[in-house]
C-alpha cells in the first residue's frame, strides 16, 4: 500500500470553537491506482487531503491519527524532513489550479524554478525537462515562454498537471482538477490525465464534488459527507451498489460526463454545521430513509469485497436503491 | 491562435524587434491618452538630459568668483552678454550655477527615492507576509516614523551629522518610508492568499523564496509608483534644507541658490533673473513628477479614471 490514512482527525480553531473538518477518515491509496474522494463542499476533503501534504492554514490542528507513505508516518516528521517529501514524493494540483501560476513568470520559468529549486537539476536539463513535461501533457514547448495570462483555463491546468509530475512524485494529489472547466475540456483534461496516469503508473488521488468525474476516472472511491467517510470501496462496485443513501443521492444528482440522459435530482439542504455536528449518522436530517435509530452511530457495513458503508439500513440498500432513483423520493426531505 | 505564431515568430532577433516595437507604439499612444503625463515625462526627460550633459553645458564654474578685465568683481549683472542669467551679488555666474543645480537636485531626489522605496518594501513585504509580532513592530515603527516632523528632523540630522547632501538623503530615507510599506504590506497581504502562492507552498519552497520570487515581483509596479512620488518630495525637501542654509555646504543647488540670493536681498534689488529661475526648476521637477506618477497610477488602478 502506498498510503495508508488512518482515523485522521483534523479541527480548525474558530472563534466560536473548535471545527472538526475531517472526523476520523480512513482510506488507502494502492500504488498505481486512482483513487477518488467525493462530496460536497465543506465536507472536509480538501482538508484531508492537504494534511497529506501537512500545508495547512495556521488555524489547522492534527488532532490525531496517522498518515503514512511507504510505511514512513508523515504527521510524525520534523518540518525539514517531511519537505523533503514535499513535491518530489507527494505533489499537489491545488483547487482553482487556474490560478495557481504566478502571473509574473514565464510558465517555462516557474516549471524550471520547481526543478531546479525542488529537484536539484541545473538550468539547461531543466528546461529540456520542462519541454518534456510539456509534450507529455499536450502542450507545444514554445509556450513554455508565454505567462500564464496567455493560456486558456484547459492549458493552464494542463500546466499545472506538468508541473505536478514535475519530480516524478509517487503520489499526486489532484483537487478539483477541473472543476473550472466546462465540460468538453474537461473530458479532454481528464483524457489526458488518465492516460499519463496509465502510461507512468501514477498513484493518484482525485478530490471532486462531481460523481461522474470519479465514474470516469478513478479505481476506488471514499464518499465523504460532514467530515466523515460514509461508504468507500472499488469504483464500479460503489456505483452499483451504493449502500448509503448520500452516495445514492449523488449519484442522482449529477449528469454523467459519457453516457444517456436520466432525470437528476437534487439532495435537498446543506451539510450540518461543524461546530455542532447531530449525533448518530450526520446526514440523517437529509436522508429521505431516516429512521429513529439512526441517531445511533451508524455500524459499518461490508457491502462487497472492500466496499464498506456506513447505515443502519445498509442491509436494506437493495430496496433502498430502487427508491432513490425516483426524484419524489428527495423532494421535502429536509421539512422536517 | 496557430496562424498568429507561425507568422510572427520566426526568431530570437525577430521577437525583440517586434517587442520593441510593441513598446514604441505604447508610447506614442501616451501623450493623446494622457497629455499631463506626457509633458511630465519630457519635462522630466529635459532635466535629465540637463544633468548629465551639466558639464558641458556651464559657461562659467558655478562656484568661481569671476571679475571683469579691468579686475572688478562681476556683480549683479543683468542677463546678456556673457552671462545668459546674470551674476549674483558675490559675482557668480547664475545660469551655470542653474544648470549644475540640476545634477544636485536629480541625484538627491533619485537616491532618496531609490532609498525610501527599498526600505518600504523590504517592510511592507515582511510585515505584511509574516504578520503577527513581526507585523506589530514593524508596523509601530511606522507609526513612529510618521509621526516625527519631518523638516525638524532633518534639520537636526544635518546639524549633527555634517551638512551634506547624503544626510538629507538619509532624513528622507528615514521618515519617508512607512507610506510605501502600509501600501505594500497590504498588498502582500492580499497576494499571500491567492492560489498561486498556496501552490509554491506546497512544492515546498521556502518562506524567504515565495516572498522574494513569488510575492516581491508582484508588488513592484507599487514599488515604482511610490519611488516617482518620492522623487519630487526629496527634491523639494532638499532645497527646503538649503534654503533655510542647512544643506550642503560643498555642492550648488537650488535651494542654496534661493538662500544666496535672499541672502543677499535679491529681492529687493528685484533681481528676478536670480530667483525666479531655480524657483520655476523645482516647481517643474515636482510638477512633472506628480504628473508622471499620477498618469501612471491611472495605468495601474484603471479604476481612478473615471
Amino acid at each position: 500500500m502506498l498510503l495508508e490514512v488512518r482515523d485522521l482527525v483534523i479541527d480548525y480553531r474558530a472563534t466560536r470553537g473548535r471545527v472538526r473538518a475531517v472526523d476520523g477518515v480512513s482510506f488507502d491509496v494502492p500504488a498505481g491506482s486512482v483513487v477518488g474522494i467525493v462530496g460536497e463542499s465543506g465536507c472536509g476533503k480538501t482538508t484531508a487531503v492537504r494534511a497529506i501534504t501537512r500545508v495547512m492554514a495556521s488555524s489547522a490542528v492534527f488532532a490525531g491519527g496517522s498518515i503514512s507513505l511507504e510505511g514512513v508516518d508523515l504527521l510524525q516528521l520534523s518540518d525539514r524532513e517531511m519537505k523533503k517529501h514535499l513535491w518530489r514524493d507527494i505533489a499537489y494540483v491545488p483547487q482553482s489550479a487556474m490560478n495557481a501560476l504566478d502571473p509574473v513568470w514565464r510558465v517555462g520559468r516557474q516549471i524550471e524554478e520547481v526543478l531546479v529549486d525542488r529537484g536539484g537539476m541545473g538550468r539547461k536539463p531543466a528546461r529540456a525537462r520542462a519541454e518534456d513535461l510539456f509534450a507529455m501533457v499536450g502542450l507545444e514547448a514554445k509556450r513554455l515562454r508565454d505567462y500564464p495570462h496567455q493560456f486558456s483555463g484547459g492549458m493552464r491546468q494542463r500546466a499545472s498537471i506538468a508541473l505536478a509530475l514535475a519530480l516524478s512524485p509517487k503520489l499526486v494529489i489532484a483537487d478539483e482538477p477541473v472543476t473550472a472547466l466546462d465540460v468538453v475540456i474537461q473530458r479532454q483534461v481528464l483524457d489526458t490525465f488518465a492516460d499519463l496516469q496509465k502510461r507512468l503508473n501514477l498513484s493518484v488521488i482525485l478530490v471532486t464534488h462531481d460523481i461522474s468525474v470519479v465514474a470516469y476516472v478513478c479505481d476506488y472511491v471514499v464518499v465523504m459527507y460532514a467530515g466523515k467517510v460514509v461508504e468507500s470501496g472499488p469504483v464500479a462496485d460503489v456505483l452499483n451498489r451504493p449502500g448509503h443513501p448520500y452516495t445514492m443521492g449523488l449519484y442522482n444528482a449529477f449528469p454523467e460526463l459519457a453516457g444517456d440522459d436520466r432525470e437528476l435530482s437534487p439532495i435537498e439542504g446543506s451539510p450540518p454545521d461543524l461546530l455542532d455536528p447531530p449525533k448518530g449518522c450526520r446526514f440523517r436530517a437529509r436522508c429521505p430513509f431516516a429512521l429513529d435509530a439512526c441517531t445511533q452511530d451508524p455500524p459499518e457495513h461490508s457491502v462487497g469485497e472492500g466496499h464498506v458503508a456506513y447505515c443502519h439500513r445498509a442491509t436494506e440498500a437493495h430496496d433502498l436503491r430502487g427508491t432513490a432513483k425516483r426524484t419524489e423520493t428527495w423532494v421535502g426531505v429536509t421539512s422536517e | 491562435m496557430q496562424h498568429a505564431d507561425e507568422i510572427a515568430l520566426p526568431g530570437r532577433g525577430a521577437r525583440i524587434l517586434a517587442g520593441v516595437s510593441r513598446w514604441l507604439v505604447a508610447a506614442s499612444a501616451i501623450p493623446r491618452r494622457d497629455p499631463f503625463a506626457f509633458a511630465g515625462l519630457l519635462l522630466y526627460l529635459i532635466f535629465v538630459l540637463i544633468a548629465i550633459f551639466a558639464e558641458s553645458l556651464i559657461t562659467h564654474d558655478p562656484r568661481e568668483i569671476l571679475f571683469d578685465a579691468n579686475y572688478d568683481l562681476v556683480r549683479n549683472r543683468p542677463p546678456g552678454g556673457d552671462h545668459i542669467l546674470g551674476t549674483t551679488y558675490s559675482g557668480r555666474d547664475i545660469y551655470s550655477q542653474l544648470v549644475m543645480g540640476t545634477q544636485g537636485a536629480l541625484v538627491v531626489g533619485v537616491t532618496a527615492a531609490i532609498c525610501v522605496v527599498t526600505i518600504g518594501t523590504v517592510v511592507g513585504l515582511i510585515a505584511g507576509f509574516f504578520g503577527g509580532l513581526t507585523d506589530t513592530l514593524l508596523m509601530r515603527l511606522a507609526d513612529i516614523a510618521l509621526g516625527v516632523p519631518f523638516l525638524p528632523f532633518v534639520i537636526v540630522l544635518a546639524a549633527f551629522l555634517n551638512p551634506s547632501q547624503w544626510n538629507v538623503v538619509l532624513g528622507i530615507a528615514l521618515l519617508l518610508w512607512p507610506q510605501s510599506a502600509r501600501v505594500i504590506r497590504a498588498q502582500v497581504m492580499s497576494l499571500r492568499e491567492r492560489a498561486f502562492i498556496e501552490a509554491a507552498r506546497v512544492t515546498g519552497a521556502g518562506p524567504w523564496r515565495i516572498l522574494f520570487v513569488h510575492i516581491a515581483p508582484n508588488v513592484l509596479s507599487l514599488s515604482f509608483l511610490y519611488a516617482s512620488i518620492a522623487v519630487g518630495w526629496a527634491i523639494l525637501t532638499e532645497a527646503s534644507i538649503s534654503f533655510l542654509g542647512f544643506g550642503p555646504s560643498d555642492s550648488v543647488t537650488w535651494g542654496y541658490m534661493l538662500q544666496d540670493a535672499y541672502a543677499s536681498q535679491a529681492l529687493g534689488r528685484e533681481q528676478y533673473y536670480w530667483f525666479v529661475p531655480p524657483g520655476l526648476c523645482i516647481i517643474g521637477v515636482v510638477v512633472a513628477g506628480f504628473f508622471i506618477s499620477r498618469g501612471y497610477e491611472e495605468i495601474l488602478f484603471p479604476k481612478l479614471k473615471d
